[in-house]
């Protein structure tokens, strides 16, 4: 099977991460032109490793096998640097705050005070993600889509806080959580 | 202590200020003005009004020497009313500084406390209180706050930076290690480019100066655009003095709640740490004890009853309290509407209504719909779940309980439930590719992870149970198998969880329809009936669902199908023969088999309805369900599809229903027929059914045309049933097939087309006649399957006039709430 290229492994990232997605929800995540998320998706139909299922795009197993080596093939030199071994020990910590407060948010009746911390939490991340983009650019991303669904929970729509039908920051976090434990080649060993 | 004069024109005593101006001294401000005056005990405070806001703009974010001026005297009056000394020698006095705009709003700057220490007054605070640690904690948890919200940098690169001299200062407190402490962190914030001052008179000014420029910070900034709330509306500052309730012996902080926030019950609830702080109360370091204790100074108990009391009148609602005791004086540090389960709330509500404290439309609201309807939920039926057999237990992390059959992938789970199986997700953990799989299911149960992760909290939102940790479950995903305790199960094998307590059971543990024996829940359902003056009735479909259900004051049984109830009796295949055969000619021995069938099927509902009236629909040759059950549907005469169009069947149906009714010495029976449409149709109706005696004849509206004759001719009609959304379909000419009516709108087109939907929003036409329904209709005019509409209809149709709904047995207690909930909102 041919290699991932960068803008390819964007899209096709963009549904492994989810296992599913709507060409629209590819377009939205990557910040990439829908014709052009139409375009790579085609092509992965065309090369039987994912194929579109009423409006979603499904990836097939080698889709994510292509997937997977373009994350060990494009990060595998990262995997040893010990700066971003740090980086990852740090988010570890903040994940977990993070998952602290957003339970603490749903059990305490959406709690304004909790809400606040949370979205600090959040705040965070962002800063501790911008300094990764110079490695990894497409990081870009899940700062601007944090900084969207904050926008939408100021507004007063909670359900970008952590409802998992839409791009909330629940759903944009485990998202990320995925993406920098595929960069790092690590398995997931929390729930 | 005499009373000091007004500080000035920009900074006031929150005892001076006017409680009803927000605007200038924000709600926080406010909030304590309030406290004050009611004589709740508060730390003194003082608050920098939102013209010193004005001020800072107008003089290019610069705090006036006026001002700046202003502010020293307000800690000098706090210093006065504390007995302590801000920046001086002992006692120390620490404040607390928030912003206090008169709306809140996201991106505001958070609180700083604990403002006031520098190394000579934090050691020799240190000496004097003996807790060097806690002095240091208290000081470098300032400066991490500050450089956070004030100076943005990062707080945790601070504490890595200062970790030495931190532990050198709690090793050896002296004058050498907390200057080099203070130097530490002085050269850590230098060195991110920042100024700092080591001065707390200028850490103050500076903090006041970061709340004014959070007014324009960019999430601010987008709240006040999305709201309409103008941009130089400004906000205040309160700073307040902060009290410690590690002081001595005589110390101690805690929290109270009016009333049990587990039952509601109306007794002071909470607990008390002697000589400690809010943090080792928080942190669970220290062991509290209870306010009902013995060990309670009475005197303490005797306060907080007694301004408890005070404050539920003042919030209109039960309220929890956190508060410090410092060398034996009480104060209230944060007072707010109190935080309780379901089962509590509803309880407070109804008793806040019979305490006169609140009335029935503002009680009804203490307690969310979200609240009453956890209640409501399904739950495991005592009895069989005392019989099952536990498998496995895990922590709960969601609540509810649910079953379904064990998938151990998310695209077969997600496929099982789109082919109509229950299913609960069995995974090893949850990853982002798994929430379609959780969408699909019931319950998720996951083998490894703690209380606190992705799948509990996407759980959580989904509103479904979730144990994690399930560790005694092994999970095979090749073999598509899971071992418990050397039992091995294959995928597929049906399991009930409750998400509550975590554990896992075999097999499916049926569920009870919603607790109705709750005496709280009832009288919180009977004040939902008295605020919304609505009459409910319920809709069955065997006699059998009558033990399920708990039917309040009013209303009655509707609109039942004949159908239905011999469905339960299993005599549909005899039914559906008879029909047909009579449908072909008009053999009297099939009217006698229909009649005896419908009599048989309809007496033990009559026997059991208690009283309460009746209105059975009749069968309609016509109809969808018709073209289903009858063999050679599309070979009857096309004549007979019409309402009245094979009198020999209708007259059969009735005297069945007619001599169930004798038997049953029940109350009013009014059949209905659907499909009618015009007056004169109805008549004959009528006519059909005034032969006997013992029944009514009631119109069953399901098409435009009979809803405008209605309109013209309402008052001399009785009992009749609106089917809105049938009338809606035929109107708009929707196919008969058209399922789950708001997803398929709200997908059409794409969802291009969002104001598409006509179930939901009315055709104007439409509307303006279900509107003068209303008004003419009068009580016995009601709205058919209201659980079946959309929201804003019912709300629609409420404000229309109309008092009566039907609904399904389930949907029956949340249309109850709803219409409340929308009257007294």
């Amino acid at each position: 099977m041919e290699k991932l290229g960068d803008t390819e492994f964007l899209v096709l990232n963009a549904v492994h991460l989810n296992k599913m997605s709507k060409p629209e929800g590819v377009a939205a995540a990557t910040g990439l032109d829908l014709d052009v998320v139409q375009r790579w998706l085609a092509a992965a139909e065309q090369a039987g490793i994912g194929a579109l299922v009423g409006d979603q795009f499904l990836l097939f197993p080698d889709g994510s096998s292509a997937v997977v080596e373009y994350y060990a093939r494009k990060y595998g030199s990262l995997r040893d640097d010990p700066a971003l071994i740090s980086w990852y020990e740090r988010f570890e910590a903040l994940n977990s705050q993070f998952i602290k407060l957003v339970s603490d948010w749903q059990k305490m009746d959406n709690d304004p005070g909790v809400e606040a911390k949370l979205i600090k939490v959040v705040e965070r991340l962002c800063k501790a993600i911008d300094a990764l983009v110079p490695q990894i650019p497409r990081y870009g991303e899940y700062t601007r889509r944090f900084n969207a669904s904050i926008g939408r929970v100021d507004q007063g729509d909670k359900d970008y806080l952590c409802n998992p039908t839409m791009d909330s920051i629940h759903n944009i976090w485990f998202e990320f959580h995925e993406d920098i434990l595929s960069v790092l080649g690590r398995p997931r060993d929390t729930a | 202590m005499t009373e000091p004069e007004v500080i000035g024109r920009y900074v006031l005593h929150v005892r001076e200020i006017d409680a009803d101006d927000p605007k200038e001294y924000g709600g926080k401000a406010v909030g304590l003005a309030r406290m004050a005056d009611a004589k709740i005990p508060i730390p003194p405070a003082v608050v920098i009004g939102t013209r010193s806001y004005r001020s800072f703009v107008a003089n290019d974010g610069r705090i006036i020497d006026r001002i700046a001026k202003e502010i020293r005297d307000g800690i000098g009056r706090l210093e006065q009313e504390t007995g302590k000394k801000f920046a001086g020698s002992m006692p120390p006095l620490l404040v607390s500084v928030r912003s206090g705009a008169a709306i809140s709003m996201p991106g505001m700057m958070d609180t700083i406390l604990n403002l006031g220490l520098n190394a000579q007054t934090a050691l020799e605070f240190a000496r004097s209180s003996g807790k060097p640690e806690f002095v240091l904690d208290t000081w470098t948890r300032f400066w991490r706050m500050y450089v956070e919200t004030v100076l943005d940098l990062d707080g945790d690169e601070l504490g890595e930076d200062i970790e030495e001299a931190l532990e050198a200062g709690t090793n050896d407190p002296s004058a050498r290690t907390f200057d080099a402490l203070e130097s530490a962190i002085l050269s850590h914030i230098r060195k991110m480019g920042c100024e700092v001052s080591a001065d707390p008179y200028d850490q103050l000014i500076e903090t006041v100066a970061a709340v004014f420029r959070s007014w324009n910070s960019p999430r601010a900034k987008a709240y006040r655009k999305h709201h309409n709330i103008p941009d130089d509306l400004g906000t205040a500052v309160t700073i307040q003095a902060m009290v410690f309730g590690n002081a001595d012996n005589n110390s101690g902080t805690g929290v109270a709640f009016t009333r049990d926030p587990n039952t509601g019950e109306k007794v002071l609830y909470g607990e008390y740490l002697t000589g400690h702080q809010g943090e080792d109360l928080v942190a669970g370091t220290h062991t509290p004890i209870k306010l009902t204790d013995a060990a309670m100074p009475k005197a303490l108990v005797e306060s907080l009853e007694a301004h408890g009391a005070t404050l539920e009148s003042l919030y209109r609602d039960a309220v929890d309290i956190e508060f410090t005791v410092e060398s034996g004086t009480l104060y209230f540090l944060q007072v707010r509407a109190a935080k309780r389960t379901a089962a509590a709330a509803i309880k407070i509500a109804t008793d806040l209504v019979q305490e006169g404290l609140v009335s029935e439309q503002e009680g009804i609201r203490r307690a969310s719909l979200d609240q009453v309807l956890t209640l409501l939920k399904p739950s495991f039926d005592p009895e069989e779940l005392a019989a099952a057999k536990l498998l496995a237990e895990g922590l709960g992390s969601s609540p509810g309980q649910s079953s379904g059959v064990a998938v151990l992938d998310s695209d077969r789970a997600a496929d099982r439930a789109a082919g109509g199986e229950e299913v609960i997700l069995l995974r090893p953990i949850t990853s982002p590719q798994d929430i379609r799989g959780m969408l699909s299911s019931n319950g998720i149960v996951t083998a490894r992870g703690g209380a606190l992760s992705h799948a509990a909290v996407v759980s959580r939102a989904l509103d479904k149970p979730c144990i994690v940790g399930c560790e005694g479950i092994a999970i095979d995903l090749e073999k598509r198998t899971f071992a418990i305790a050397g039992e091995t199960f294959e995928e597929g094998t049906p399991i009930s969880i409750d998400g509550g307590t975590g554990k896992v059971y075999a097999g499916i543990v049926p569920v009870t329809a919603m607790a109705s024996s709750d005496e709280a829940l009832a009288n919180y359902l009977n004040l939902a009936d008295r605020i919304s003056g609505a009459d409910i009735w319920s809709g069955l479909r065997s006699e059998a669902e009558l033990q399920h259900g708990e039917f309040g004051e009013g209303g009655g049984f509707a609109l039942i199908g004949l159908t239905d109830l011999v469905r339960a009796k299993d005599r549909l295949s005899d039914f559906s023969k008879a029909i047909s055969l009579i449908a072909r000619d008009e053999s009297h021995d099939s009217q006698h088999v229909i009649s005896e069938i419908t009599a048989q099927a309809t007496l033990p509902l009559l026997e059991k309805a208690d009283g309460r009236p009746v209105h059975i629909r009749l069968p309609q040759l016509g109809s969808e369900r018709a073209r289903e059950l009858l063999p050679n549907w599309e070979d009857l005469a096309a004549a007979q599809f019409l309402p009245l169009g094979n009198l020999p069947l209708l007259r059969a149906l009735l005297s069945g229903i007619s001599s169930a009714a004798n038997k049953s010495n029940s109350a009013a029976v009014t059949v209905f027929s659907g499909g009618i449409a015009t007056l004169s149709e109805f008549d004959a109706f009528q006519r059909e059914v005034a032969v006997h005696t013992n029944l009514d004849a009631g119109l069953l509206v399901q098409n435009f045309a009979m809803l405008q004759a209605l309109l013209g001719d309402g008052p001399r009609i009785g009992d009749a049933w609106l089917d809105v959304n049938e009338i809606i379909r035929t109107v708009h000419g929707l196919p008969a097939h058209l399922q789950q009516m708001s997803a398929v709108f709200e997908q059409y087109c794409g969802g291009d087309l969002p104001e598409m939907n006509p179930f939901c929003k009315l055709a104007a036409f439409l509307e303006e006649a279900f509107l003068q329904a209303g008004r003419i209709g009068g009580p016995r005019l009601g709205v058919l399957d209201g659980h079946a509409l959309y929201d804003d209809l019912v709300r629609v149709l409420y404000e229309a006039g109309f008092r009566r709904f039907s609904t399904s047995l389930s949907g029956r207690n949340e249309a109850r709430l709803k219409l409340a909930k929308n009257k007294s909102e």
